[in-house]
């Protein structure tokens, strides 16, 4: 054993590089955001300081607090969709031919793979006002005025869910698969059917998966940008957007950064909160 | 009345037959042993028997229902996996109590059947651990008792002491041929290992590539081989081709003759004799008796001390080669024997089985 802990000691030299990226790349300007964020900004102007103004911005300007839980509500429900789309293919994976199972990963990170604009000007062709769906349900008689596919909260969460599901299959993938398939069948030649099977023993024994891929998809959708941008148009607002809007028209540094580390502060608190349930279901 | 009975089952996946045509039948109350080397399907007819495996002919019955087609929920077995497979986020009690969870067995009555159950493997006190808690015997005596509680028809393991040191597999092999004995329960248990197989069984099933060699009581199995196959897996034997000389009356075995003590006809045609190491008595050539006092000669070739019996390698002048073993019971005589001494070899009348067919 000491001999193992030696050689790692010997090879820590190699992180270096990764350490200076992440030191140039991550914690010197988060240590800046941190200062601006204390800063004030009067008529263009930034003074470093040891200010609140910022906060108090956020608490009482009566819109960045609105938007802010939005944004939670927004990534919420793409957590939820992705978990609740996920799990079945998750599932199949775990059942399926090996052959089958490349074809549905495949499948599954497939978004990952194209390009984000391609991706959502392929959803405006299909969710447009003279997209496909709507051009067919119209040419059918089905319904006379195009439906709202797209610049709404459903559009948006559509284009984010499917882009992160793959973030959610795969962690659930990986803890299906760990399950001994043996404790399914115990339980099945006990006298549990399919239904109880699942229940008692797959989806318990599947959650520190479930945690692991709903903190992953909950904090990527907290800073998702682009997707909200382009199938919300202006009707979505979510706190990356207003972060973004501080920075490019009004120069507002101090405030972006406020707002930034609040959305920090809110991701750090979900995977606390996900650890700790993590630890409970691992202790029981 | 049988427990479980199966006529000609046969499963296939695709072209790969995995089980030919089995008949085989666990009367109420019988031990009975799947035993073959690993791939000869005597766990595809076990996970048939749970419901795990679909046979794609032929007929499965349990307790006289037929139940070839119904899904292993709705049959009542209790089955035991190699690696035990019990609910790890369940304590030791929750997974005895799953089963009569799921046969809705009330509340009030489950609690007393959990505890007997787990006073049956002694484990009692145990009743609030988790699974990880415990270690590998406890876990498959907790495995034993949550399928025991809910009184199965029949009772599968499926090489339920694979994982266990070897000192604890003994242990364990007494402890369950005496539950099983008491509850008088039918259970049908697949392993490779011919010491569990013959130690527990009423009767033995051999098993070889699909098809049963040989279905019989430990002590014929062992003894009176039907099949060269079944000599060979079970216990270790030296095995020659042999030809009937003199009448009948003698056989020579590669060079060995020996007496035809069965009045075997096999035609004229070979037989194959068997010799069990064990059954050969070998003595260091008397010096004073003249040289023609011992029938057979031959030569120590190589000797592997084992503790309590020692193996040796005999190479039969003009003969075979033969594997002997000797109980070591500490005389000097046979401690001394070493590579290379002469021997003198004897074959008393047990020592000689021909094989049938």
């Amino acid at each position: 054993m000491s001999r193992n802990s030696d050689q790692n000691y010997g090879a820590l030299w190699l992180l270096t590089p990764t350490v200076l990226l992440y030191l140039a790349t991550f914690f010197v300007p988060l240590i800046m955001l941190g200062v601006l964020s204390f800063a004030r900004f009067e008529a263009s102007v930034t003074t470093l300081g040891f200010y609140f103004d910022n906060y108090v911005k956020i608490f009482s300007d009566g819109i960045t607090l609105k938007i802010f839980f939005q944004t939670v509500r927004l990534s919420l429900m793409i957590t939820f969709w992705c978990l609740i789309l996920g799990y079945p293919v998750a599932l199949l994976m775990r059942s399926c031919s090996p052959k089958m199972k490349m074809v549905l990963l495949f499948c599954v990170v497939s978004p990952l793979l194209t390009s984000i604009i391609v991706r959502n000007v392929a959803w405006l062709l299909i969710l447009g006002r003279t997209g496909i769906i709507n051009d067919t349900l119209i040419q059918w008689d089905l319904i006379s005025k195009p439906l709202p596919l797209m610049y709404n909260e459903f559009g948006v969460i559509l284009a984010v869910v499917h882009v992160y599901l793959s973030f959610m299959v795969l962690p659930l993938f990986g803890a299906l698969n760990s399950i001994n398939s043996s404790i399914e069948e115990a339980a099945s030649s006990l006298g549990a059917p399919y239904w109880r099977v699942f229940l008692s023993v797959t989806l318990p024994l599947s959650l520190p998966g479930v945690m692991a891929g709903c903190t992953l998809v909950f904090i990527l959708s907290m800073g998702v940008y682009l997707t909200p941008v382009i199938m919300g148009g202006n009707f979505v607002l979510t706190l990356p957007m207003l972060i973004t809007e501080s920075v490019r028209e009004q120069y507002d540094w101090p405030f972006a950064s406020a707002m930034a580390l609040m959305l920090l502060l809110a991701i750090g608190f979900m995977v606390i909160l996900s650890s700790g349930v993590q630890r409970l279901v691992g202790r029981r | 009345m049988s427990s479980v009975e199966l006529k000609s089952i046969v499963k296939k996946y695709g072209a790969v037959t995995a089980v030919a045509s089995i008949d085989l039948s666990v009367e109420s109350g019988e031990f009975v042993t799947l035993l073959g080397p690993s791939g000869c399907g005597k766990t595809t007819t076990l996970r048939m028997v749970a419901g795990f495996i679909r046979p794609t002919s032929g007929t499965l019955s349990i307790g006289d229902v037929d139940m070839t087609g119904v899904p292993p929920h709705q049959r009542t077995v209790g089955l035991v996996f190699q690696n035990y497979a019990l609910f790890p986020h369940m304590t030791v009690r929750k997974n005895v109590e799953f089963g009569l969870k799921m046969q809705k067995v009330l509340t009030s009555e489950r609690g007393p059947r959990v505890q007997e159950a787990l006073e049956l493997v002694q484990l009692e006190s145990l009743g609030d651990r988790m699974p990880a808690e415990l270690s590998g015997g406890q876990q498959q005596r907790v495995a034993l008792a949550r399928a025991l509680v809910i009184r199965p028809d029949v009772l599968l393991l499926d090489e339920p002491f694979g994982a266990l040191d070897k000192q604890l597999r003994d242990h364990m092999r007494v402890e369950l041929r005496e539950l099983q004995q008491k509850l008088k329960i039918s259970t049908l248990f697949v392993t490779h290992d011919q010491d569990e197989a013959l130690s527990m069984s009423d009767r033995i099933v051999v098993m070889s590539e699909g098809k049963v060699s040989q279905v019989g009581k430990p002590t014929e199995i062992y003894e009176k081989p039907q099949t060269r196959f079944v000599a060979d897996f079970i216990g270790r034997s030296n095995i020659l081709v042999g030809k009937l000389e003199n009448k009948g009356k003698t056989i020579n075995a590669e060079g060995l003759i020996l007496p035809n003590k069965e009045n075997m006809t096999n035609g004229d045609d070979g037989v194959s004799v068997m010799i069990r190491p064990e059954c050969v008595k070998i003595t260091k050539p008397d010096p004073k008796a003249t040289s023609a006092s011992a029938d057979v000669k031959g030569k120590v070739t190589a000797s592997i001390y084992l503790g309590s019996i020692v193996q040796y390698s005999v190479q039969i002048i003009d003969g075979p080669n033969l594997v002997v073993t000797q109980n070591n019971t500490g005389f000097e005589d046979l401690k001394n024997l070493t590579v290379g001494d002469d021997v003198d070899v004897s074959f008393p009348d047990s020592a000689i089985y021909i094989l049938p067919g």
